[in-house]
């Protein structure tokens, strides 16, 4: 497994948000974490990347103990991620959105940096050739020079993928990659998903949207803080508790 | 945020950067511009050796070097309302062995910087708690501890009138001149690749958003920690400098209201630019010296309605409406070029 | 004892006085030190130079100070747009100008102004200046007003409404310019009858601000950024301290000491006693 929960539980004052929830993606899967609204989906998120402290239980990366990580530690350790809202490093343009996230592959240590030695400088002209090729991939290239408050939302989302991506992550954390986006954006963005997969990343994905099932291999469904239902997208669609979950019990009959 | 990036080439030149920096020529007025500044300070002695505008100078350039430090530690997103105090620890760890032991000013000035560099890297850890107005005010207390243990000890700081007799490190004021002046350019230098490097790049991504930054590996109480470091070397290092300058290390130079006026200097001239500060001092510093000298007890008033006015006229400071300027004048023809190019679509 | 008491009321006034301008218009007030001295050396000119009797000079300043307080809002702190950095020159410059100005004219001499009431009155064995009770009677009453002001006046519900959200408030058609200009009419006005206080209680210096200014912004910080109760409370915690421990501790130690003990909150709880959140 590359990532695993157990008994992953964050209470927050009395309330439990996230309760005895285990989870697990295998290397070079497309996971789906589904539920409705407040159901405590981004509240994982948090925990496995670390900005949240675990209550109690582990998590576990390429078995390493992660649970007690710092964010940038996790990020480190190769999985990346972004963000519902406010994604993006405001005041820089595209581009360095991306050359900034490049922080660990290729690494420069400090003396390097501020020395200006040519390794330093090797390894800049190479983020900034990675930086154009993912771009690229997500279709911003157009846009590099644009300061990235300017840019559309689905641009911007686009951009925190990039970003992400940038981290040469082996797992990657999607947290609502289709909120607010139009059709032809959704496709893009599925579109975009599929060919990270097919680089060899692994991705978790957080959504509403039941759209993303027809990306899935496998999908978990969350509803007050637990695991109500885990399956392919097609068992989940049919499982009537999921159903009373998004649609509220009266609609089951 | 780098001038590097500003322009850049479209992906396939991408692979031939290096051969072809685009960027290089506009860099170059700039760099002769500080470099022609640089050749007429540097002989300027020639002119005003031992007068009072000599003296004026050589504050300058240690104030340059102070309010430059203030914002290596600000771009990182730390209003850090303690500058003075980390030129007070530097002051006083060369002043109380210099006085009390009577070591070598050349031993003891790097001691007073490294000092204040410890005690900042090691004060900053508990700050990387703080954010916003939370980290200003807490740095705020920091400083007035700074200054109150030092009026409090006793003899050995010489408490609220200050420890006088400091070893001087020239008789000749020509000497102190150069000195100041080539620390100011060592300073300057290293700001300038802190700045404008990878190092700077994160610590403009912290200041942004902690948690973006985060989620990319640049952590944020390690770089807020680093930032605070450098800053206080220099801050440290020029305090140092100050007191063996003035033979005397006094906490009212060291003060809130010391640091306040170190801030002005940056807002005057532009905190987002990395000549802001030297600008604010030229404006705040050297022109009432120089020029209203005569005023005496009224020259408050010239400092005070230079504040107001650049409060009212310019948000950014005298650098932004440089930038705004120039931005008038040269990024026409650019915008159109990119109108036509859309058009063209 | 009656010092300490009247200490604690003069931080508690300026405490309260600095609040209002942070909470409504989100300004570190850095003048509010220089207001403070300006008041307490515009209230002895008018007794000492003028000859007015202390019960017109009093309100007299306090007037002026509050008048003050609207013009510096409408004309230095309305068309910064509340950011932070104009805002901080446009005090510093404010309170640069007033310092010099009674530093110019007056000089760094200290000066005191003369007790409204002479005489003593005795309480229980203790005989205690009686200008000093009133003093106290005054600034008890005042504060008490305020608190009346704040929880049930209408304009006291809309200050309230801004401080909690301004657009909001905006569009219940609360006129944020109105509750601004009040917020620093109060405010000013608060500082001055601190001012006031204190410069009969101690004697005068252009400079005495700068030192009040620090022990405001502990005050507030103790008390939680944007805590109205936290202020009294934590007021009359410093007016012991400051008024009762200089007996038996040097000065500069107790400043010392206070200032870590704030430094040392704000690293455990940046929200300080009383702050919400």
């Amino acid at each position: 497994m590359l990532l695993e929960t157990r008994a992953l539980t964050k209470r927050f004052g009395g309330l439990r948000a996230v309760n005895d929830f285990d989870i697990c993606v295998a290397e070079g899967e497309i996971v789906g974490l589904i539920g409705p609204n407040g159901a405590g989906k981004s509240t994982v998120f948090n925990l496995i990347t670390g900005v949240l402290p675990v209550t109690s239980g582990t998590i576990t990366f390429q078995g390493k103990d992660i649970t007690r990580r710092q964010p940038e530690q996790v990020a480190a350790l190769g999985i990346g991620r972004t963000f519902q809202l406010n994604p993006l490093f405001h005041e820089f343009t595209v581009l360095e959105n991306v050359t900034s996230s490049f922080q660990l592959h290729p690494y420069s240590s400090l003396f390097d940096i501020f020395f200006n030695t040519p390794k330093y400088r090797r390894n800049e002209a190479f983020i900034r050739e990675k930086a154009y090729e993912i771009l690229e991939l997500v279709g911003l290239s157009k846009e590099a020079d644009e300061l990235a408050k300017n840019l559309a939302h689905g641009h911007q989302k686009m951009l925190g993928v990039a970003r992400a991506l940038a981290t040469k992550p082996t797992l990657l954390l999607l947290d609502e990659p289709l909120a607010g986006m139009n059709p032809s954006e959704i496709q893009h963005s599925l579109d975009t998903i599929r060919g990270m997969r097919d680089n060899g990343i692994t991705v978790l994905i957080v959504e509403h949207n039941m759209q993303i099932l027809s990306l899935c291999d496998r999908v978990v469904v969350i509803s007050f803080g637990e695991k109500i239902c885990e399956g392919s997208p097609a068992e989940v669609r049919a499982n009537s508790e999921v159903i009373s979950a998004y649609f509220g019990a009266d609609y089951v009959c | 945020m780098s001038e590097v990036t500003k322009i850049s080439p479209a992906p396939e030149e991408a692979a031939r950067i290096e051969e072809a920096p685009k960027t290089r020529p506009r860099r170059w007025p700039r760099l002769s511009m500080v470099g022609a500044l640089a050749v007429v300070l540097a002989l300027l002695p020639l002119g005003i050796s031992g007068s009072y505008y000599m003296h004026v100078l050589i504050l300058a350039f240690m104030y340059v070097v102070i309010a430059s430090s203030w914002r290596a530690i600000s771009i990182s997103g730390q209003f850090n309302i303690a500058i003075g105090a980390f030129m007070g620890i530097g002051a006083y760890a060369t002043a109380i062995p210099s006085v009390w032991l009577h070591w070598s000013p050349w031993v003891t000035i790097p001691l007073g910087a490294v000092a204040a560099t410890i005690v900042g890297a090691a004060l900053a850890f508990p700050f990387a708690r703080l954010r916003t107005i939370y980290y200003a005010m807490g740095t705020l207390f920091l400083g007035y501890v700074v200054i109150n243990l030092i009026t409090a000890g006793g003899k050995t700081t010489g408490m609220s009138t200050g420890l006088g007799g400091v070893q001087p490190l020239f008789s000749d004021r020509t000497y102190y001149y150069y000195l100041t002046f080539g620390l100011m350019i060592v300073s300057m230098l290293c700001m300038y690749r802190f700045e404008f490097s990878r190092i700077g790049v994160r610590m403009k991504a912290v200041a942004q958003s902690h948690e973006v930054a985060a989620s990319v590996g640049i952590g944020e109480r390690r770089n807020r920690i680093l930032a605070v470091a450098f800053g206080s070397f220099f801050a440290g290092l020029m305090g140092a400098v100050y007191c063996h300058y003035q033979g005397v290390a006094s906490p009212s130079s060291y003060g809130l209201g010391a640091t306040l006026w170190i801030i002005m200097y940056i807002l005057v001239g532009g905190i987002n630019s990395f000549w802001g500060p030297a600008i604010g001092v030229g404006i705040l510093l050297i022109i009432p010296e120089f020029f209203f000298r005569d005023l005496k007890g009224d020259l408050p008033y010239v400092t005070a309605a230079m504040l107001l006015i650049i409060a009212f006229t310019m948000p950014e400071g005298i650098a932004g409406l440089v930038k705004l300027v120039r931005g008038r004048i040269f990024d026409r023809g650019r915008r159109e070029e990119v109108r036509a190019d859309a058009s063209g679509d | 004892m009656i010092n300490v008491v009247l200490l604690g009321v003069v931080y508690i006034l300026m405490g309260v006085g600095f609040a209002f301008i942070l909470n409504l218009l989100g300004i570190f007030n850095l003048a509010h030190g220089a207001i403070f001295m300006s008041a307490a050396y515009g209230c002895y000119l008018l007794v000492v130079k003028l000859g007015l009797p202390g019960f017109v000079a009093f309100p007299l300043t306090v007037l002026a100070a509050a008048a003050f307080g609207v013009l510096v809002e409408r004309f230095l702190f309305r068309p910064m747009k509340a950011d932070f950095n104009r805002t901080m020159m446009v005090c510093i410059a404010l309170s640069t100008i007033l310092v010099t100005t009674f530093n110019r004219f007056l000089g760094t001499r200290a000066l005191s102004i003369p007790p409204f009431l002479a005489g003593t009155t005795g309480i229980g064995p203790y005989k205690v200046q009686t200008d000093r009770i009133l003093a106290f009677a005054i600034g008890v009453v005042i504060l008490v007003a305020i608190i009346l002001f704040v929880d049930r006046s209408r304009w006291g519900a809309q200050m309230q409404a801004v401080t909690q959200n301004r657009e909001g408030a905006a569009l219940q058609g609360i006129r944020f310019g109105r509750v601004a200009a009040i917020a620093c009419a109060v405010g000013f006005g608060l500082a001055a009858i601190g001012g006031v206080f204190m410069g009969s209680l101690y004697n005068l210096t252009p400079f005495i601000g700068d030192v009040t200014l620090i022990k405001v912004l502990m005050l507030v910080i103790l008390a939680g950024l944007g805590s109205f109760n936290g202020i009294f409370y934590v007021g009359a915690l410093l007016g012991v301290l400051y008024g009762a421990l200089p007996v038996v501790l040097n000065g500069a130690v107790v400043d010392a000491l206070a200032s870590i003990m704030v430094l040392a909150l704000l690293v455990i709880r940046p929200r300080g006693f009383f702050g919400h959140e």
